[in-house]
């Protein structure tokens, strides 16, 4: 029973694990402790509908418990004048995703990751906010920064 | 609302949380600000790029994750992980379970102090009684009239049985009666039965014997015995018997066994036997004989009088049989208790039988 959440579920925990730590090194082990969390905690889930949300919570939680830890990441500089440079040569309307993933690396991981939940997760600041531990309106100055770069960066 | 609010607003991602009124309000403001309208249109451009980036993104393309369980605790691998997840995890819980851990000690092993009530309340009594009945036979000069009547039985506590006790009711074996005639045959019945307040033992109940022995001559008896789960029948219970002359006495016993087979090991045996017949009232040896009656036949020696024997001068507080008022626990069953093992009854009753000698008129020679 739980295999099939796991299947079903792995790729959002794996995206918000990236999201936080932007590397694909330790994300089996970092997906093995969300829903090893989930697993041992499903009785506190009143209501199995809302499992995806659920999850998601305890991965945010779980993602940037690790890393305030001090978790060791892969993570490789990134230049960031150089990959802004590469933006500014697409000019198309078109972009690849490579593009969009490099252009999201630039951000601040925790802005990365409030603008996929607030935006791709459909998530209101509100519930942003208790998952990442911290205020709404630093939430919302978060996405507001990320959100302007990403409306420069990708212009047509 | 103002234009710089509402670029605010679009800016952060507002325009996605909306309420219908403020959504019109929007679109009204769009239609007429395309300074709005172009930052709207940039924001919804880069949710588009973002959303259609994160549908197919996966960090760990082709990848599957396998979740490893973590060891259930429902389901330890060894007995003591067993015995470690059935334990309790508040102290409370873990009291409650040693307590009743002692409490079942207590009530397993044997020796602890125990409180007697306790055992005496799911016990009771068990008794076993008979009764043998004879009277002349249908040839005798006085056919069908009593001979006589005998009854036996014990009762016992079943606070503190042993193991295989046996419980034997015993017709008094030395009673005696003594005739002056040549000849009596005799027939009747006998029935020994066991009851019990309880059924926590079973009880085998192998039979008894019934012995009609004359002093110098041996009778015959026959009977057919028929022994059942509880109970003993002989009927018809017959003999006859040549009285020798002069001294002419007719032995009477009869014993009847009931062995207890208890499934588990009890306490100490106590015994509570008693001396009765079914009247109640003590019934000794000396037996009620009846006058010397003047029809006595010629010869009878007058002058030497059989002993009476095994007669048991002691007398029991009176009682009920256990048969007609049962008692539920050993303090009622006590009450019937005598220290003599003898507990049986006979007498004749026929007290014009010509030929019998009374003791008593020989004790007065």
């Amino acid at each position: 029973m739980f295999d099939r959440l796991v299947d079903r579920y792995q790729r959002l925990v794996r995206v918000t694990a990236w999201n936080v730590f932007r590397q694909t090194r330790d994300l089996d082990d970092i997906c093995q402790e969300v829903f090893l969390k989930a697993y041992l905690n499903l009785s506190s889930l009143a209501d199995p509908a809302r499992f995806k949300g659920w999850l998601l919570k305890i991965a945010v939680r779980t993602c940037l418990d690790i890393k305030r830890q001090g978790f060791q990441t892969a993570e490789t500089p990134v230049d960031f004048q150089e990959d802004w440079d590469s933006a500014d040569q697409k000019a198309s309307d078109e972009f690849s995703a490579p593009e969009v993933k490099s252009l999201l690396e630039t951000l601040p991981a925790e802005d990365g990751l409030i603008i996929w939940l607030k935006y791709v997760q459909g998530h209101a600041y509100e519930e942003i906010a208790g998952m990442v531990g911290a205020s709404e309106a630093a939430v919302r100055q978060r996405a507001s920064r990320a959100m302007k770069v990403l409306r420069e960066r990708l212009q047509p | 609302m103002t234009c710089e609010e509402w670029r605010q607003r679009l800016e952060a991602g507002d325009d996605l949380d909306l309420a219908p009124a403020e959504q019109k309000a929007l679109a009204s403001h769009l239609a007429t600000c395309p300074s709005c309208q172009a930052a709207w249109e940039a924001q919804k451009r880069a949710v588009r790029r973002l959303r259609e980036f994160y549908r197919s993104f996966d960090p760990q393309p082709g990848q599957v994750f396998q979740f490893t369980y973590p060891s259930d605790p429902a389901s330890p691998k060894s007995l003591w992980e067993w015995v470690v997840a059935l334990l309790p995890r508040s102290s409370f819980s873990l009291a409650m379970v040693g307590a009743l851990a002692l409490l079942f000690l207590y009530l397993l092993l044997p020796g602890l102090p125990r409180d007697p009530q306790r055992d005496r309340k799911n016990y009771g009594w068990i008794a076993v009684y008979g009764k043998m009945t004879a009277r002349h036979s249908k040839d005798s000069p006085r056919p069908g009239k009593p001979l006589l009547r005998s009854t036996l039985y014990e009762v016992r506590t079943l606070t503190e049985l042993s193991a295989d006790s046996v419980i034997k009711a015993l017709l008094q074996p030395d009673s005696v009666f003594q005739f002056d005639t040549g000849s009596v045959t005799l027939e009747g019945t006998a029935r020994f039965t066991v009851a019990t307040t309880t059924n926590r033992w079973p009880i085998e109940f192998p039979g008894g014997q019934i012995i009609l022995q004359g002093t110098s001559t041996h009778p015959e008896v026959s009977a057919n015995i028929h022994i059942s789960q509880r109970e003993v029948v002989v009927e018809p219970l017959m003999g006859s018997v040549l009285i020798d002359l002069p001294s002419s006495s007719l032995k009477v016993s009869a014993s009847q066994t009931a062995v207890l087979r208890p499934n588990h090991d009890p306490l100490i045996a106590t015994f509570s036997p008693s001396l009765f017949d079914s009247s109640g009232e003590f019934q000794g040896v000396p037996p009620r004989f009846p006058s010397r009656s003047s029809s006595a036949q010629p010869g009878t020696p007058s002058d030497t009088p059989a002993p009476s024997q095994g007669t048991n001068s002691a007398s029991p507080p009176a009682a009920t049989f256990p048969g007609t008022q049962p008692h539920d626990d050993a303090s009622s069953a006590s009450t019937l208790a005598s220290p003599t093992t003898a507990v049986a009854t006979a007498t004749i009753d026929d007290a014009s039988e010509p030929g019998l000698t009374n003791p008593e008129d020989f004790l007065r020679q």
